[in-house]
Protein backbone atom coordinates (compact mmCIF):
# COMPACT_ATOMS: atom_id res chain seq x y z
CA UNK A 1 0.00 0.00 0.00
CA UNK A 2 2.75 2.67 1.10
CA UNK A 3 4.95 1.47 -1.58
CA UNK A 4 2.15 1.75 -4.48
CA UNK A 5 1.47 5.18 -2.81
CA UNK A 6 5.07 6.31 -2.87
CA UNK A 7 5.35 5.98 -6.27
CA UNK A 8 1.94 7.50 -7.50
CA UNK A 9 3.35 10.55 -5.69
CA UNK A 10 6.16 10.39 -7.43
CA UNK A 11 4.38 10.18 -10.79
CA UNK A 12 1.54 12.79 -10.17
CA UNK A 13 1.16 16.35 -9.30
CA UNK A 14 -2.12 15.98 -6.79
CA UNK A 15 -1.48 13.36 -4.30
CA UNK A 16 0.58 14.90 -0.82
CA UNK A 17 3.48 12.17 -0.07
CA UNK A 18 2.65 9.71 3.00
CA UNK A 19 5.36 12.11 5.19
CA UNK A 20 2.78 15.38 4.49
CA UNK A 21 -0.21 13.17 5.88
CA UNK A 22 1.36 11.72 9.20
CA UNK A 23 2.63 15.46 9.54
CA UNK A 24 -1.12 16.66 8.92
CA UNK A 25 -2.26 13.88 11.12
CA UNK A 26 -0.18 15.13 13.83
CA UNK A 27 -1.23 17.97 13.78
CA UNK A 28 -4.93 16.90 13.66
CA UNK A 29 -4.74 14.86 16.62
CA UNK A 30 -2.97 17.52 18.43
CA UNK A 31 -6.12 19.53 18.76
CA UNK A 32 -9.12 17.75 20.39
CA UNK A 33 -11.47 18.23 17.91
CA UNK A 34 -10.76 15.44 15.98
CA UNK A 35 -12.97 13.15 18.37
CA UNK A 36 -16.42 15.32 17.99
CA UNK A 37 -17.26 14.66 14.37
CA UNK A 38 -16.07 10.66 14.81
CA UNK A 39 -18.12 10.27 17.43
CA UNK A 40 -21.48 12.69 16.08
CA UNK A 41 -21.21 10.26 12.86
CA UNK A 42 -20.86 7.26 14.88
CA UNK A 43 -24.08 8.10 16.93
CA UNK A 44 -26.19 8.81 13.89
CA UNK A 45 -25.18 5.91 12.31
CA UNK A 46 -25.89 3.31 14.90
CA UNK A 47 -29.64 5.57 15.71
CA UNK A 48 -30.00 5.40 12.26
CA UNK A 49 -29.05 1.48 12.06
CA UNK A 50 -31.40 0.45 14.78
CA UNK A 51 -34.30 2.68 13.24
CA UNK A 52 -34.13 0.71 9.89
CA UNK A 53 -32.82 -2.46 10.96
CA UNK A 54 -36.07 -2.89 13.45
CA UNK A 55 -38.41 -1.62 11.10
CA UNK A 56 -36.68 -4.14 8.55
CA UNK A 57 -37.43 -7.16 11.34
CA UNK A 58 -40.87 -6.06 12.09
CA UNK A 59 -41.44 -6.09 8.37
CA UNK A 60 -40.06 -8.89 7.81
CA UNK A 61 -41.44 -11.08 10.39
CA UNK A 62 -45.41 -9.23 9.61
CA UNK A 63 -44.80 -11.93 6.26
CA UNK A 64 -45.27 -14.42 8.05
CA UNK A 65 -48.89 -13.74 8.36
CA UNK A 66 -50.66 -14.23 5.49
CA UNK A 67 -49.49 -14.38 1.36
CA UNK A 68 -51.02 -11.13 0.91
CA UNK A 69 -49.61 -8.71 3.16
CA UNK A 70 -46.27 -10.47 1.99
CA UNK A 71 -46.89 -9.25 -1.74
CA UNK A 72 -47.66 -5.98 -0.25
CA UNK A 73 -44.44 -6.40 1.82
CA UNK A 74 -42.13 -7.56 -1.13
CA UNK A 75 -43.71 -4.77 -3.59
CA UNK A 76 -42.95 -2.07 -1.45
CA UNK A 77 -39.48 -3.00 -0.57
CA UNK A 78 -38.48 -3.21 -3.89
CA UNK A 79 -39.43 -0.01 -4.73
CA UNK A 80 -37.97 1.65 -1.78
CA UNK A 81 -34.41 -0.43 -3.10
CA UNK A 82 -34.37 1.99 -5.44
CA UNK A 83 -35.18 5.30 -3.89
CA UNK A 84 -31.40 7.66 -4.29
CA UNK A 85 -29.88 8.63 -0.94
CA UNK A 86 -29.27 12.49 -2.36
CA UNK A 87 -33.26 12.41 -2.76
CA UNK A 88 -34.30 11.37 0.73
CA UNK A 89 -31.13 13.43 2.24
CA UNK A 90 -31.98 16.15 0.65
CA UNK A 91 -35.65 16.17 1.90
CA UNK A 92 -34.41 15.47 5.19
CA UNK A 93 -33.09 19.04 5.06
CA UNK A 94 -36.43 20.18 4.14
CA UNK A 95 -38.31 18.68 6.81
CA UNK A 96 -35.93 18.66 9.26
CA UNK A 97 -33.86 21.82 8.78
CA UNK A 98 -30.33 21.77 9.55
CA UNK A 99 -29.99 19.09 12.65
CA UNK A 100 -29.10 15.65 13.54
CA UNK A 101 -32.49 13.97 12.37
CA UNK A 102 -32.21 14.84 8.91
CA UNK A 103 -29.28 12.28 8.93
CA UNK A 104 -30.65 9.90 10.88
CA UNK A 105 -33.89 9.31 9.32
CA UNK A 106 -31.97 9.41 5.94
CA UNK A 107 -30.05 6.64 7.00
CA UNK A 108 -32.99 4.67 8.20
CA UNK A 109 -35.52 5.40 5.27
CA UNK A 110 -32.57 4.15 2.73
CA UNK A 111 -31.15 1.69 4.74
CA UNK A 112 -34.41 -0.19 5.93
CA UNK A 113 -35.26 -1.63 2.59
CA UNK A 114 -31.72 -3.70 2.28
CA UNK A 115 -32.11 -4.52 6.20
CA UNK A 116 -35.41 -5.88 5.22
CA UNK A 117 -34.76 -8.19 1.97
CA UNK A 118 -31.92 -10.53 3.29
CA UNK A 119 -34.74 -10.67 6.54
CA UNK A 120 -37.45 -11.67 4.45
CA UNK A 121 -35.59 -14.51 2.93
CA UNK A 122 -34.37 -15.39 6.19
CA UNK A 123 -38.09 -15.77 7.11
CA UNK A 124 -39.30 -17.79 3.98
CA UNK A 125 -36.33 -20.14 5.38
CA UNK A 126 -38.30 -20.85 8.72
CA UNK A 127 -38.56 -24.78 9.51
CA UNK A 128 -41.97 -24.79 10.56
CA UNK A 129 -41.78 -28.14 12.25
CA UNK A 130 -39.14 -26.41 14.87
CA UNK A 131 -42.36 -23.50 15.43
CA UNK A 132 -44.63 -26.90 16.22
CA UNK A 133 -42.82 -28.23 18.32
CA UNK A 134 -42.71 -24.36 20.35
CA UNK A 135 -46.69 -24.61 19.98
CA UNK A 136 -47.17 -27.83 21.13
CA UNK A 137 -45.10 -26.72 24.57
CA UNK A 138 -47.15 -23.86 24.15
CA UNK A 139 -44.32 -21.22 24.26
CA UNK A 140 -45.37 -17.75 23.92
CA UNK A 141 -45.20 -15.58 20.25
CA UNK A 142 -42.00 -13.63 22.12
CA UNK A 143 -40.46 -16.81 23.01
CA UNK A 144 -40.55 -18.56 19.89
CA UNK A 145 -39.34 -15.25 18.04
CA UNK A 146 -36.67 -15.24 20.57
CA UNK A 147 -35.47 -18.82 20.49
CA UNK A 148 -36.27 -20.69 17.46
CA UNK A 149 -37.00 -18.05 14.52
CA UNK A 150 -34.57 -15.55 15.41
CA UNK A 151 -31.38 -18.05 16.03
CA UNK A 152 -32.82 -19.65 12.43
CA UNK A 153 -32.61 -16.33 10.84
CA UNK A 154 -29.14 -15.54 12.41
CA UNK A 155 -26.88 -16.05 9.20
CA UNK A 156 -29.11 -13.76 7.19
CA UNK A 157 -29.49 -11.12 10.30
CA UNK A 158 -25.52 -10.68 9.99
CA UNK A 159 -25.95 -10.28 6.07
CA UNK A 160 -28.65 -7.63 6.93
CA UNK A 161 -26.25 -6.02 9.27
CA UNK A 162 -23.36 -5.97 7.04
CA UNK A 163 -25.28 -5.02 4.09
CA UNK A 164 -26.85 -2.06 6.22
CA UNK A 165 -23.62 -0.83 8.01
CA UNK A 166 -22.01 -0.42 4.54
CA UNK A 167 -24.40 1.35 2.98
CA UNK A 168 -25.42 3.60 5.82
CA UNK A 169 -21.94 5.08 5.83
CA UNK A 170 -21.88 6.19 2.22
CA UNK A 171 -25.72 7.53 3.09
CA UNK A 172 -24.41 9.12 6.46
CA UNK A 173 -21.61 10.93 4.65
CA UNK A 174 -23.67 12.23 1.99
CA UNK A 175 -26.29 13.33 4.42
CA UNK A 176 -23.89 15.10 6.69
CA UNK A 177 -22.74 16.64 4.10
CA UNK A 178 -26.16 18.34 2.88
CA UNK A 179 -28.18 18.37 6.40
CA UNK A 180 -25.40 18.32 9.07
CA UNK A 181 -22.86 20.72 9.81
CA UNK A 182 -20.91 18.52 11.57
CA UNK A 183 -19.43 15.14 11.75
CA UNK A 184 -16.96 13.05 9.19
CA UNK A 185 -18.65 14.16 6.41
CA UNK A 186 -18.72 17.51 7.08
CA UNK A 187 -15.01 17.53 7.45
CA UNK A 188 -14.69 15.99 4.10
CA UNK A 189 -16.49 18.53 2.92
CA UNK A 190 -14.84 20.98 4.67
CA UNK A 191 -11.18 19.50 4.11
CA UNK A 192 -12.16 19.42 -0.37
CA UNK A 193 -13.23 22.84 -0.31
CA UNK A 194 -9.80 24.22 1.08
CA UNK A 195 -8.00 21.38 -1.36
CA UNK A 196 -6.06 20.22 2.15
CA UNK A 197 -5.54 16.76 0.65
CA UNK A 198 -4.04 15.78 3.19
CA UNK A 199 -6.51 16.20 5.58
CA UNK A 200 -8.86 14.24 3.17
CA UNK A 201 -6.49 11.24 3.50
CA UNK A 202 -6.52 11.55 7.17
CA UNK A 203 -9.58 11.52 7.31
CA UNK A 204 -9.79 8.98 4.57
CA UNK A 205 -7.46 6.74 6.71
CA UNK A 206 -9.96 7.22 10.38
CA UNK A 207 -13.01 6.49 8.47
CA UNK A 208 -10.85 2.76 7.45
CA UNK A 209 -9.94 2.43 10.55
CA UNK A 210 -13.80 3.00 12.40
CA UNK A 211 -14.70 0.31 9.59
CA UNK A 212 -12.60 -2.00 9.98
CA UNK A 213 -12.69 -2.02 14.16
CA UNK A 214 -16.81 -2.71 13.24
CA UNK A 215 -16.11 -5.51 11.12
CA UNK A 216 -13.59 -7.06 12.66
CA UNK A 217 -13.49 -6.08 16.82
CA UNK A 218 -17.21 -6.02 16.71
CA UNK A 219 -19.07 -7.87 14.24
CA UNK A 220 -16.91 -10.79 13.95
CA UNK A 221 -16.44 -11.01 17.44
CA UNK A 222 -20.33 -11.03 18.33
CA UNK A 223 -21.05 -13.27 15.41
CA UNK A 224 -18.57 -15.63 16.74
CA UNK A 225 -20.20 -15.95 19.83
CA UNK A 226 -23.99 -16.52 18.11
CA UNK A 227 -22.69 -19.32 15.93
CA UNK A 228 -20.65 -21.05 19.24
CA UNK A 229 -23.33 -23.78 18.65
CA UNK A 230 -21.94 -25.07 15.66
CA UNK A 231 -18.27 -25.69 16.47
CA UNK A 232 -17.52 -28.96 17.43
CA UNK A 233 -14.10 -28.74 18.45
CA UNK A 234 -15.16 -26.87 21.89
CA UNK A 235 -13.17 -28.43 24.23
CA UNK A 236 -14.59 -27.95 27.32
CA UNK A 237 -17.90 -29.39 26.15
CA UNK A 238 -18.59 -33.23 26.43
CA UNK A 239 -17.98 -34.66 23.32
CA UNK A 240 -20.11 -37.59 23.00
CA UNK A 241 -19.29 -41.43 21.74
CA UNK A 242 -21.70 -44.10 20.96
CA UNK A 243 -25.41 -44.29 22.34
CA UNK B 1 -51.75 -55.12 35.53
CA UNK B 2 -54.96 -53.17 36.41
CA UNK B 3 -56.77 -53.37 39.40
CA UNK B 4 -60.82 -53.22 39.42
CA UNK B 5 -60.85 -49.85 40.78
CA UNK B 6 -58.61 -48.56 37.85
CA UNK B 7 -60.73 -50.09 35.43
CA UNK B 8 -64.03 -48.80 36.44
CA UNK B 9 -62.81 -45.17 37.04
CA UNK B 10 -63.89 -42.80 34.13
CA UNK B 11 -61.63 -42.27 31.17
CA UNK B 12 -58.13 -40.41 31.05
CA UNK B 13 -58.40 -40.00 27.91
CA UNK B 14 -61.41 -40.83 26.04
CA UNK B 15 -62.07 -40.02 21.92
CA UNK B 16 -65.46 -40.34 20.62
CA UNK B 17 -66.23 -40.75 16.89
CA UNK B 18 -63.20 -38.56 15.57
CA UNK B 19 -62.89 -37.67 12.39
CA UNK B 20 -59.89 -35.33 11.65
CA UNK B 21 -58.10 -34.33 8.62
CA UNK B 22 -56.62 -31.41 6.87
CA UNK B 23 -60.02 -30.05 5.04
CA UNK B 24 -63.95 -31.17 5.51
CA UNK B 25 -64.86 -34.01 2.92
CA UNK B 26 -61.54 -35.26 2.84
CA UNK B 27 -60.90 -36.94 6.60
CA UNK B 28 -57.39 -38.05 7.38
CA UNK B 29 -58.99 -40.68 10.07
CA UNK B 30 -62.84 -40.93 10.14
CA UNK B 31 -64.90 -42.24 13.29
CA UNK B 32 -62.37 -43.16 15.60
CA UNK B 33 -63.63 -43.96 19.00
CA UNK B 34 -60.72 -45.29 22.01
CA UNK B 35 -60.15 -44.51 25.61
CA UNK B 36 -56.85 -44.98 27.38
CA UNK B 37 -56.21 -45.09 31.15
CA UNK B 38 -54.39 -42.93 33.42
CA UNK B 39 -50.60 -44.66 33.30
CA UNK B 40 -51.36 -46.56 30.57
CA UNK B 41 -49.06 -47.45 27.46
CA UNK B 42 -50.61 -47.42 24.17
CA UNK B 43 -49.47 -48.21 20.97
CA UNK B 44 -50.74 -46.55 18.14
CA UNK B 45 -50.45 -49.02 15.10
CA UNK B 46 -50.69 -48.53 11.36
CA UNK B 47 -49.62 -48.18 7.61
CA UNK B 48 -47.95 -45.56 6.23
CA UNK B 49 -50.75 -43.05 5.45
CA UNK B 50 -53.31 -43.82 7.75
CA UNK B 51 -53.41 -40.66 10.03
CA UNK B 52 -51.22 -41.72 12.81
CA UNK B 53 -49.38 -38.32 13.12
CA UNK B 54 -52.52 -36.52 12.32
CA UNK B 55 -54.19 -38.27 15.43
CA UNK B 56 -51.59 -36.86 17.50
CA UNK B 57 -51.76 -33.82 15.82
CA UNK B 58 -55.01 -33.43 17.01
CA UNK B 59 -54.48 -35.32 19.91
CA UNK B 60 -52.02 -32.71 21.16
CA UNK B 61 -54.67 -29.20 20.98
CA UNK B 62 -53.02 -27.82 17.77
CA UNK B 63 -55.56 -29.55 15.00
CA UNK B 64 -58.90 -29.30 15.62
CA UNK B 65 -60.92 -31.91 14.85
CA UNK B 66 -63.29 -32.16 11.78
CA UNK B 67 -66.04 -33.90 13.82
CA UNK B 68 -66.05 -36.18 17.32
CA UNK B 69 -64.65 -35.07 20.41
CA UNK B 70 -61.91 -35.49 22.80
CA UNK B 71 -61.74 -35.14 26.68
CA UNK B 72 -58.81 -35.49 28.51
CA UNK B 73 -59.73 -35.99 32.33
CA UNK B 74 -62.90 -35.05 31.37
CA UNK B 75 -62.40 -31.66 29.98
CA UNK B 76 -62.75 -31.06 26.25
CA UNK B 77 -59.70 -30.50 24.27
CA UNK B 78 -61.37 -27.94 21.79
CA UNK B 79 -64.20 -26.93 22.99
CA UNK B 80 -64.42 -25.95 26.76
CA UNK B 81 -63.51 -22.78 27.03
CA UNK B 82 -59.40 -22.50 28.46
CA UNK B 83 -57.93 -19.99 29.99
CA UNK B 84 -54.81 -19.30 28.65
CA UNK B 85 -51.76 -20.70 30.81
CA UNK B 86 -54.12 -23.88 31.74
CA UNK B 87 -53.82 -25.88 28.86
CA UNK B 88 -53.24 -29.59 29.59
CA UNK B 89 -49.83 -29.54 29.66
CA UNK B 90 -48.50 -32.34 27.17
CA UNK B 91 -44.99 -34.18 26.22
CA UNK B 92 -44.17 -35.08 22.92
CA UNK B 93 -41.96 -36.87 21.21
CA UNK B 94 -41.24 -36.12 17.73
CA UNK B 95 -39.57 -38.31 14.95
CA UNK B 96 -36.86 -36.26 14.64
CA UNK B 97 -35.58 -34.66 18.11
CA UNK B 98 -36.56 -31.15 17.73
CA UNK B 99 -34.30 -29.53 19.61
CA UNK B 100 -32.91 -26.30 19.19
CA UNK B 101 -29.34 -26.75 17.80
CA UNK B 102 -28.34 -22.75 19.65
CA UNK B 103 -29.23 -24.00 23.00
CA UNK B 104 -27.84 -26.79 24.91
CA UNK B 105 -29.00 -29.35 25.96
CA UNK B 106 -30.26 -27.73 29.99
CA UNK B 107 -31.48 -24.31 27.99
CA UNK B 108 -33.67 -26.09 25.93
CA UNK B 109 -35.35 -28.00 28.59
CA UNK B 110 -35.60 -24.98 30.37
CA UNK B 111 -37.60 -23.05 27.47
CA UNK B 112 -40.20 -25.43 27.81
CA UNK B 113 -40.10 -25.32 31.78
CA UNK B 114 -40.54 -21.66 31.63
CA UNK B 115 -43.69 -21.93 28.80
CA UNK B 116 -45.28 -24.49 31.58
CA UNK B 117 -44.80 -22.00 34.17
CA UNK B 118 -42.57 -23.54 36.30
CA UNK B 119 -40.36 -21.08 38.24
CA UNK B 120 -36.67 -20.38 37.05
CA UNK B 121 -35.49 -21.50 40.61
CA UNK B 122 -37.02 -25.00 39.97
CA UNK B 123 -35.13 -25.89 36.47
CA UNK B 124 -31.96 -27.12 37.53
CA UNK B 125 -33.27 -29.45 39.55
CA UNK B 126 -35.83 -30.88 37.43
CA UNK B 127 -33.37 -30.93 34.73
CA UNK B 128 -31.08 -32.80 36.16
CA UNK B 129 -33.72 -35.43 37.54
CA UNK B 130 -34.72 -36.46 34.16
CA UNK B 131 -31.48 -36.28 32.18
CA UNK B 132 -30.07 -38.83 34.84
CA UNK B 133 -33.03 -41.16 34.73
CA UNK B 134 -32.27 -40.88 31.10
CA UNK B 135 -28.64 -41.50 31.74
CA UNK B 136 -27.12 -38.31 30.04
CA UNK B 137 -26.60 -36.06 32.86
CA UNK B 138 -23.19 -35.82 31.60
CA UNK B 139 -24.16 -33.88 28.54
CA UNK B 140 -26.38 -30.84 30.51
CA UNK B 141 -24.02 -28.19 28.97
CA UNK B 142 -23.65 -29.78 25.63
CA UNK B 143 -24.68 -28.53 22.32
CA UNK B 144 -27.16 -31.14 20.48
CA UNK B 145 -25.35 -31.33 17.36
CA UNK B 146 -22.36 -32.72 19.53
CA UNK B 147 -24.75 -35.58 20.37
CA UNK B 148 -25.56 -38.95 18.73
CA UNK B 149 -29.12 -39.57 17.44
CA UNK B 150 -29.69 -42.24 20.51
CA UNK B 151 -28.50 -38.90 23.10
CA UNK B 152 -30.80 -36.37 21.12
CA UNK B 153 -33.67 -38.36 21.17
CA UNK B 154 -32.96 -39.07 24.79
CA UNK B 155 -33.28 -35.30 25.52
CA UNK B 156 -36.28 -35.01 23.39
CA UNK B 157 -37.64 -37.36 26.35
CA UNK B 158 -36.41 -35.87 28.96
CA UNK B 159 -38.02 -32.32 28.01
CA UNK B 160 -40.92 -34.33 27.33
CA UNK B 161 -40.74 -35.98 31.05
CA UNK B 162 -39.78 -32.69 32.91
CA UNK B 163 -43.29 -30.52 32.05
CA UNK B 164 -44.85 -33.16 34.18
CA UNK B 165 -47.10 -33.69 31.30
CA UNK B 166 -50.88 -35.06 31.99
CA UNK B 167 -50.05 -37.08 28.83
CA UNK B 168 -47.11 -37.96 26.22
CA UNK B 169 -47.29 -37.87 22.61
CA UNK B 170 -44.73 -40.22 20.80
CA UNK B 171 -44.41 -40.22 16.78
CA UNK B 172 -42.18 -42.76 15.88
CA UNK B 173 -39.54 -41.61 18.31
CA UNK B 174 -36.94 -44.76 17.43
CA UNK B 175 -37.76 -44.99 13.65
CA UNK B 176 -34.50 -43.08 12.69
CA UNK B 177 -32.37 -44.95 14.99
CA UNK B 178 -30.18 -48.28 14.50
CA UNK B 179 -31.66 -51.24 15.25
CA UNK B 180 -29.16 -51.44 18.20
CA UNK B 181 -29.77 -48.23 19.47
CA UNK B 182 -33.71 -48.44 19.33
CA UNK B 183 -33.41 -51.49 21.11
CA UNK B 184 -32.01 -49.93 24.16
CA UNK B 185 -34.25 -47.08 23.97
CA UNK B 186 -37.28 -49.57 23.94
CA UNK B 187 -36.17 -50.99 27.03
CA UNK B 188 -35.24 -47.82 28.41
CA UNK B 189 -38.01 -45.87 27.76
CA UNK B 190 -40.15 -48.94 29.55
CA UNK B 191 -38.10 -48.32 32.40
CA UNK B 192 -38.52 -44.37 32.18
CA UNK B 193 -42.25 -44.92 31.98
CA UNK B 194 -42.55 -47.92 35.12
CA UNK B 195 -40.45 -44.64 37.08
CA UNK B 196 -42.81 -41.50 35.99
CA UNK B 197 -46.39 -43.40 36.00
CA UNK B 198 -47.21 -41.41 33.07
CA UNK B 199 -49.59 -42.21 30.11
CA UNK B 200 -47.95 -42.59 27.43
CA UNK B 201 -49.56 -42.92 23.26
CA UNK B 202 -46.99 -44.14 21.15
CA UNK B 203 -47.17 -44.22 17.06
CA UNK B 204 -45.06 -47.07 15.08
CA UNK B 205 -45.78 -48.72 12.08
CA UNK B 206 -43.75 -51.48 13.48
CA UNK B 207 -45.94 -54.26 15.07
CA UNK B 208 -43.00 -55.78 16.93
CA UNK B 209 -41.71 -52.50 18.45
CA UNK B 210 -45.56 -52.07 19.56
CA UNK B 211 -46.15 -55.72 20.88
CA UNK B 212 -42.82 -55.21 23.19
CA UNK B 213 -43.92 -51.74 24.61
CA UNK B 214 -47.76 -51.49 24.74
CA UNK B 215 -50.52 -52.33 27.51
CA UNK B 216 -52.83 -52.30 24.40
CA UNK B 217 -52.40 -51.64 20.87
CA UNK B 218 -54.52 -49.99 18.33
CA UNK B 219 -54.20 -50.99 14.85
CA UNK B 220 -55.05 -48.28 12.14
CA UNK B 221 -55.81 -49.10 8.78
CA UNK B 222 -55.97 -46.88 5.81
CA UNK B 223 -58.60 -45.84 2.91
CA UNK B 224 -60.38 -44.33 4.59
CA UNK B 225 -58.31 -44.33 7.70
CA UNK B 226 -60.15 -46.02 10.74
CA UNK B 227 -59.81 -47.82 13.69
CA UNK B 228 -59.44 -51.40 12.85
CA UNK B 229 -58.80 -53.48 15.69
CA UNK B 230 -57.80 -53.33 19.51
CA UNK B 231 -55.39 -55.90 20.78
CA UNK B 232 -54.43 -56.26 24.60
CA UNK B 233 -51.47 -57.00 25.04
CA UNK B 234 -51.36 -59.84 27.96
CA UNK B 235 -47.40 -60.26 28.41
CA UNK B 236 -46.24 -59.58 31.94
CA UNK B 237 -43.21 -57.57 32.40
CA UNK B 238 -40.57 -56.79 32.57
CA UNK B 239 -40.56 -58.17 28.56
CA UNK B 240 -37.75 -59.46 26.06
CA UNK B 241 -37.48 -58.48 23.07
CA UNK B 242 -37.00 -61.80 21.40
CA UNK B 243 -39.78 -63.15 23.58
CA UNK B 244 -41.30 -66.15 22.31
CA UNK B 245 -44.50 -65.06 23.39
CA UNK B 246 -43.86 -61.70 21.10
CA UNK B 247 -43.25 -63.13 18.64
CA UNK B 248 -46.39 -65.62 18.57
CA UNK B 249 -48.52 -62.23 19.38
CA UNK B 250 -46.69 -60.55 16.34
CA UNK B 251 -47.39 -63.67 14.30
CA UNK B 252 -50.81 -63.34 15.08
CA UNK B 253 -51.41 -59.47 14.71
CA UNK B 254 -49.41 -60.00 11.24
CA UNK B 255 -51.78 -62.45 10.13
CA UNK B 256 -54.69 -60.87 11.03
CA UNK B 257 -53.50 -56.93 9.97
CA UNK B 258 -51.31 -57.14 7.31
CA UNK B 259 -54.24 -59.02 4.91
CA UNK B 260 -56.42 -55.71 6.12
CA UNK B 261 -53.83 -53.68 5.48
CA UNK B 262 -52.50 -55.06 1.96
CA UNK B 263 -55.83 -54.84 1.00
CA UNK B 264 -56.53 -51.61 1.88
CA UNK B 265 -53.48 -49.71 1.41
CA UNK B 266 -51.81 -50.13 -2.11
CA UNK B 267 -48.30 -49.76 -2.17
CA UNK B 268 -47.39 -45.70 -2.21
CA UNK B 269 -45.14 -43.63 -0.03
CA UNK B 270 -45.82 -41.10 2.00
CA UNK B 271 -45.43 -39.82 5.71
CA UNK B 272 -47.49 -42.51 8.51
Amino acid sequence: MLVLWSLLYDYTTFLPSPGEVLEEARSMFGNTDVFAPILGSLWRLLLGLVIGFVAGLMLALQSTRGVFLAQVTNTYVRIALTVPSLLVALLGLVIFGISDWAAVLTVAVIVFPFAAVPMIEGVKSLDPELQKMGHVYRMSRMSVIRHVVLPHMAPFLFSAIRNSHALGWKVLIVAEIFSVQSGIGQQFNRAFSLFDLPRVIVWLVIFLLIIGFIEYGVLAVFERRVFRWRSNRNGRRTVAVGV
Amino acid sequence: MQTTEEATAPPFIEVEHLTTGYEPGKPVLSDVSLTVRQGEFVCILGPSGCGKSTLLSTLSGLMPPLEGTIRINQRDLYRDEIKKGEEPRLGYVFQDHRLLPWRTVAQNISLVLKAAGVPDADHEEIIRHYLRMLHIEQFYDSWPLNLSGGQRQRVSIARALAVDPLYVLMDEPFSTLDEVTARTMRQELLEVWSESGKTIIFVTHSIREAVFLADRIFGLTTNPGRLYRTIDVDIPRIRDYEDLEIAQLEAEIIADLLEEWGQAAPARDGAG
